[in-house]
């Protein structure tokens, strides 16, 4: 009996017609297609060739509002007849350093409100995009992470929600989670450390250079680093290096 | 003749659904329990009978109400027939004696001679019936099936929308008048439609018992304002729960009034030909959601931005409370040098080591200095912006500034993050 049914192992590669829903676990998921982020060798990485839609973005940051912006004006820029929401910002916006859609900011004053605001922007549906930043590990806990990534799943707009390092020992409910860093002042680095696909491995660097610096900068700006770990190096390089 | 009867399931008190019901057609009447429309002459224009009943219903979930409706009939007597049955088909020889009020008064009678249906109550012989019964029943009959034309008196909208309600009892909690402010709102969406137009603002008055404390005035109000004109009941109800919630009642309140400000035409939106454009539609406009949002969570906490003409950082531009005054956003032109895309709001004092700034570690500086000097009539900056980076905090936007004769900081004003 058992014999008559052909073993998966069995059959080439590719025999099997999946459906769009499942994916091998060596691959990524293609089911559903991302917004390009605008970086060649991230999409590369992110099932759907893209940041999510229909679910919840989660980026990790070491400290918000370092890199957010450089790594979303490709995606921002390309949608900008809608107006983008901003739940909770660490900074006020700078707008003529942006080239974004409308900004709209909304800044609750509790973690509580944050939280409803958040939800009710996600399912409301509307607008270009949703970014909310929850700085604090304490301040969304993982029942609640799930809950805003079952509104998201009939969302069309992409959310992002800004989390701090430390949130990557937890749990979540998204189905995208990025850490992000800088070691370089041009490039940002971005290491995958959740998705529908294989475990990635290692840190992508990204050249992100903020857009309002491209016509400053000088070759010797671009090549400039920072020194490994003395105090002392910086204080005597730093001059040098600014051209003095 | 193209009639249609409607009743609110369940039934509510008050003149929507007749409001309702005169956006589509000026001849609605009330009949008995029920409101009748005859819409022959505005048929074509809401696409057909099908469809009109159609739009009906959504323009009655708009307003909060749920309707019943009859098949359409030749009479506005064998609509309410229908309507009272439940039939499907206005086929009125098959309907039961109850469905016309003029021959349920006669029901015993009728049975007795065999009649169950009223089409065994039309075969009977015309001069008997009317000799025996009274002519009444002889008109209501042949006003039914049609053969003689019925009389009504139209309804009319009224200029001007203003509804009260005496409450059942006497309510010590703004937000349990919701549910009756609730029933005046319906009210006010059903006129709304009939208008073919949106409301941009409305108030909730209530007046209190006459058994109030001294220092209590005799009434309160509530006023609600909307970005754009609306009818939608599902936002208006919410709305006005937030603003009830964050209300308190000096005294028991005993009776409700509602007005409406600002009735502007709406627009109406054309349908979508493509059935998948559905997919993607939000499901609320941004412009609801907002005003959810700074209802809550107050209006200083909703703020959009228009940019200024200036050199100085901190005056390119003005964040104000949503939504922006009206009027035409002023042109400006980019302001010379970089711009970060995150600005400190007060700038950060950062600390120093051997005279260079230290932001979470050690920092390096890129270019600068890039001077600022204006603003001689109001606060005269005079600041040299330089870029560091920070391994932790990214590219930076720092300045520096002589504070007095012999003291200098280092801020930080923005990131380029």
């Amino acid at each position: 009996m058992h014999s008559a049914i052909p073993s998966p192992t069995l059959t080439p590669r590719g025999a099997i017609a999946l459906p769009p829903e499942v994916y091998r676990a060596d691959g990524l998921d293609g089911s559903r297609p991302g917004l390009p982020s605008g970086f060649a060798r991230l999409d590369a990485e992110l099932p759907g060739g893209g940041w999510l839609l229909g679910g919840l973005n989660e980026i990790l940051v070491e400290l918000p509002g370092a890199l957010e912006w450089r790594l979303l004006t490709p995606l921002l820029s390309n949608r900008r007849d809608r107006p983008v929401l901003l739940i909770a910002p660490p900074h006020l916006p700078h707008l003529p350093g942006l080239s974004s859609g409308p900004l709209l900011l909304i800044q609750p004053q509790t973690p509580q409100l944050r939280l409803w605001a958040l939800e009710q922007a996600i399912r409301s549906g509307d607008g270009g995009a949703v970014l909310a930043w929850l700085p604090e590990i304490r301040d969304a806990r993982p029942e609640q992470i799930r809950r805003l990534q079952a509104h998201a799943l009939a969302s069309h707009v992409p959310i992002f929600v800004f989390r701090p390092q430390a949130a990557a020992a937890q749990s979540s409910a998204a189905p995208l989670r990025v850490q992000l860093r800088a070691r370089e002042p041009w490039q940002i680095e971005a290491h995958i450390h959740k998705r529908r696909g294989p475990a990635h491995e290692g840190w992508l660097a990204l050249d992100a250079t903020p857009t309002q610096l491209e016509p400053l900068l000088t070759p010797r700006m671009r090549t400039a680093r920072l020194p490994q770990r003395t105090v002392h190096h910086v204080v005597a390089r730093a001059p040098s290096l600014a051209g003095h | 003749m193209w009639w249609l009867a409607l009743q609110a399931s369940p039934a509510i008190e008050g003149p929507a659904c007749a409001w309702l019901a005169l956006r589509f057609s000026p001849r609605v009447a009330r009949l008995e329990e029920a409101v009748v429309l005859e819409a022959g002459a505005s048929l074509r224009l809401f696409g057909g009978p099908e469809r009109l009943v159609k739009t009906l219903q959504a323009s009655a979930a708009e307003a909060g109400l749920a309707l019943r409706i009859s098949p359409w009939a030749e009479s506005s007597l064998a609509a309410l027939a229908c309507l009272r049955t439940g039939a499907l088909t206005p086929d009125l020889d098959a309907l039961p004696l109850t469905a016309l009020s003029a021959v349920a008064a006669h029901q015993p009678m009728l049975e007795r001679l065999g009649c169950r249906k009223l089409g065994d109550v039309r075969r009977l012989p015309r001069p008997a019936l009317a000799r025996r019964f009274g002519p009444a029943l002889l008109r209501a009959l042949d006003q039914a099936y049609g053969r003689t034309p019925e009389a009504h008196s139209w309804l009319e909208l009224p200029e001007h929308f203003e509804a009260r309600l005496e409450l059942p009892f006497r309510i010590e909690q703004a937000p349990d008048l919701h549910h009756h402010a609730e029933s005046l709102l319906r009210q006010l969406c059903a006129w709304l439609a009939a208008r073919h137009a949106g409301v941009q603002g409305f108030s909730l008055g209530w007046a209190y018992d006459a058994m109030r404390p001294r220092d209590s005035a005799a009434s309160g109000e509530l006023c609600l304002h909307t970005a754009e004109a609306t009818r939608d009941f599902a936002h208006l109800s919410r709305l006005l729960a937030e603003h009830l919630a964050r209300t308190e009642l000096q005294a028991p309140a005993g009776e409700i009034k509602l007005t409406a400000e600002g009735i502007s035409p709406r627009h109406e939106f054309s349908a979508s030909l493509l059935v998948d454009a559905l997919d993607g539609k939000p499901r609320e406009a941004l412009g609801l959601l907002l005003e959810r949002l700074s209802v809550r969570l107050g209006p200083e906490c909703v703020r959009s931005a228009t940019l200024k003409e200036d050199h100085r950082l901190d005056a390119m531009q003005a964040w104000t409370a949503w939504p922006p005054a009206k009027g035409r956003p002023a042109t400006t032109r980019p302001p010379p040098g970089p711009q970060p895309s995150w600005l400190l709001d007060p700038p950060l004092r950062l600390q120093t080591r051997q005279e260079q700034p230290i932001h979470h570690g050690p920092l390096l500086r890129i270019t600068g200095p890039h001077r600022v000097e204006s603003g001689w009539w109001q606060d005269g900056q005079q600041r040299d912006y330089y870029l560091f980076f920070g391994a932790a905090c990214g590219l930076l936007w720092v300045y520096h500034e002589r504070l007095n004769a012999d003291e200098q900081g280092w801020f930080l004003h923005g990131v380029f993050a």
